[in-house]
């Protein structure tokens, strides 16, 4: 195996066993199983974590470790402040630890539940379920320790991430880059930055799948897809549309490259997009306004097609992007990089690049549909909503180096 | 040479790391000794009127009170507040038709009401 194709298959193998166990933690929740079954459960995926950090294995990842453990110490030592951490995350995981039922907003005429908007009860509920667990272990509740799963859940897109870094410099420039454009969005409760983990490990695996020619590889690449899709569309109403974009971009990577569908691909997305899908139906079944779209007076496409003819929104947009440094210094990275590689890596830019174009415009339809102003929109959370498209510049910048990088050494290594 | 590289990078994540957990989380030492202790990190994490919701909490939970109403002033004024009352004493539960009245001390007296507690903020009535 040369430089260039580099991957520890282990540490694949360990982000989809820390994957797996997050997500039957959420089907255990979604079938409303025993709660003993949710806490061996849980048990079991506390000291897979826990095993990361063991001397047993992964030592070449130590400063890894130290990183992650640091991450999970600020969590633990830091209040939940943010309103959207407390109503989405918090809240919503104090009330699934009392009531111990997914679909207590379903089941219930509750006023105390009524009172928050039913767009807080429809949110995928995969993180808070993990939360939830937890607490119900332990056996009581407060404000600070159930927001610390969230570092469970990061861990495995960053493990299946670095896990094709045969280089310590570029895993710890990898990680410097994603603790300085988002730190700390993995450990203050929102979903932002575990969704954007997830997003750029699911492009890497997709463009793996285009890739390679090996089916052996591809199957656990497959196994993985499944579950990081699952566990996108499960966190947030974004990741679906994510699962969504990258479905699309591969798809058109295929056709341009291959002539032809991959049908696997299209079965593997299909079936990881079903659970969030029975949630959604649920809540419209029950007549219940959740989205976007359904809120608000009027027609969605009346209001996108005002609100996009009105200069004054245009204008908020492009200012908003204008003073996103994290999205501008990416972005910056990003096009020197490409510039650079497009010869010898044209496939994935243009992955990446349609990504990027699906994504960043499904973000602007959303700012343009949203009930509140454009501007109060982008006010709030002009920031954190292009997180995974930073992330995923970041990424594939270190990806494209180590990958041209590595070449070269190869080259220079056959000469002699 | 490329090991003071590494040296670097992960020093500047380190550094960064301090950053993060000084300056945006707000981070603090006891927080992490008690962070698995029971009712910890409320008064930092409800902000500035923390006194005001923990107080009506322990009244609740002193008087085995298992539901409450708040009122509309204060459900206008203050959507807030109100968030966070129903969200910091739940599992006591937020009805209309409760004879617990969470109100603004801005507000005039209530008519039928008894007040039962007070805080800088707000009174809690027991209402006919």
């Amino acid at each position: 195996m040369n430089a260039n194709n580099y991957v520890n298959e282990s540490l694949i193998k360990y982000s989809i066993i820390l994957g797996f166990s997050i997500l039957l933690n959420y089907f255990l929740w979604a079938i409303n199983a025993w709660q003993l079954l949710k806490h061996i459960n849980f048990i079991f995926l506390l000291l897979t974590f826990l095993f990361f950090f063991t001397p047993i294995k992964f030592n070449n990842y130590w400063q890894l470790k130290v990183i992650i453990s640091l991450l999970l110490i600020i969590c633990l030592g830091s209040p939940t402040t943010p309103v959207d951490s407390r109503v989405l995350f918090l809240f919503s995981s104090k009330i699934l630890f009392y009531e111990s039922d997914l679909y207590f907003r379903l089941n219930s005429g509750n006023e105390s539940i009524n009172y928050f908007t039913d767009i807080v009860y429809s949110k995928p509920k995969l993180a808070i379920a993990l939360s939830a667990t937890f607490s119900q272990l332990l056996g009581y509740w407060n404000e600070i320790y159930p927001k610390s799963t969230s570092i469970i859940i990061i861990l495995p897109p960053i493990v299946f991430l670095v896990s094709f870094f045969r280089d310590k410099v570029f895993v710890l420039l990898w990680i410097f880059l994603m603790l300085f454009f988002s730190g700390k969005y993995f450990i203050n409760g929102l979903m932002d930055g575990i969704i954007a983990l997830y997003f750029v490990a699911s492009i890497l695996i997709s463009y793996k799948i285009i890739d390679s020619s090996d089916d052996v590889s591809k199957l656990l690449l497959y196994l993985c897809l499944f579950i990081f899709f699952s566990i996108l569309s499960l966190s947030k109403n974004e990741g679906g549309v994510m699962v969504l974009v990258i479905f699309l971009s591969s798809f058109v990577i295929d056709i341009l490259y291959k002539k032809n569908i991959n049908l696997k691909l299209f079965f593997t997305t299909f079936i990881a997009l079903i659970p969030i899908s029975l949630w959604k139906y649920m809540f419209i079944n029950k007549n219940i306004k959740m989205e976007f779209l359904q809120s608000g007076d009027g027609d969605p496409l009346n209001k996108l097609i005002d609100r996009i003819t009105d200069p004054d929104n245009l204008l908020n947009i492009i200012y908003s992007l204008s003073v996103n440094e994290k999205l501008l210094i990416s972005v910056f990275i990003f096009s020197i990089v490409a510039y650079k590689y497009f010869n010898n890596s044209r496939k994935l830019i243009l992955l990446i690049l349609f990504n990027f174009l699906l994504y960043f415009s499904a973000l602007i339809v959303g700012i343009l549909l949203t009930p509140e102003t454009v501007s109060i929109q982008l006010e709030y959370s002009s920031t954190r909503i292009f997180i995974p498209l930073v992330l995923m510049f970041s990424y594939f910048s270190v990806f494209l180096i180590k990958d041209n990088f590595s070449s070269k050494i190869d080259k220079y290594v056959s000469k002699v | 040479m490329r090991k003071k590289i590494i040296f670097l990078l992960f020093l500047l994540c380190l550094v960064k790391l301090y950053h993060i957990a000084d300056r945006r989380m707000g981070f603090s030492f006891s927080l992490l000794i008690n962070s698995f202790n029971k009712n910890a990190g409320e008064k930092s994490s409800l902000g500035l009127f923390a006194n005001d919701y923990i107080s009506i909490r322990n009244i609740f939970l002193d008087k085995k009170i298992s539901e409450f109403k708040i009122s509309e002033y204060l459900l206008e004024d203050c959507p807030g507040c109100s968030h966070q009352i129903v969200e910091f004493t739940y599992p006591i539960l937020f009805k209309q038709e409760a004879n617990i009245l969470i109100a603004s001390n801005k507000e005039s007296k209530k008519i039928n009401c008894e007040i039962i507690s007070n805080t800088k903020l707000f009174n809690t009535y027991e209402c006919k």
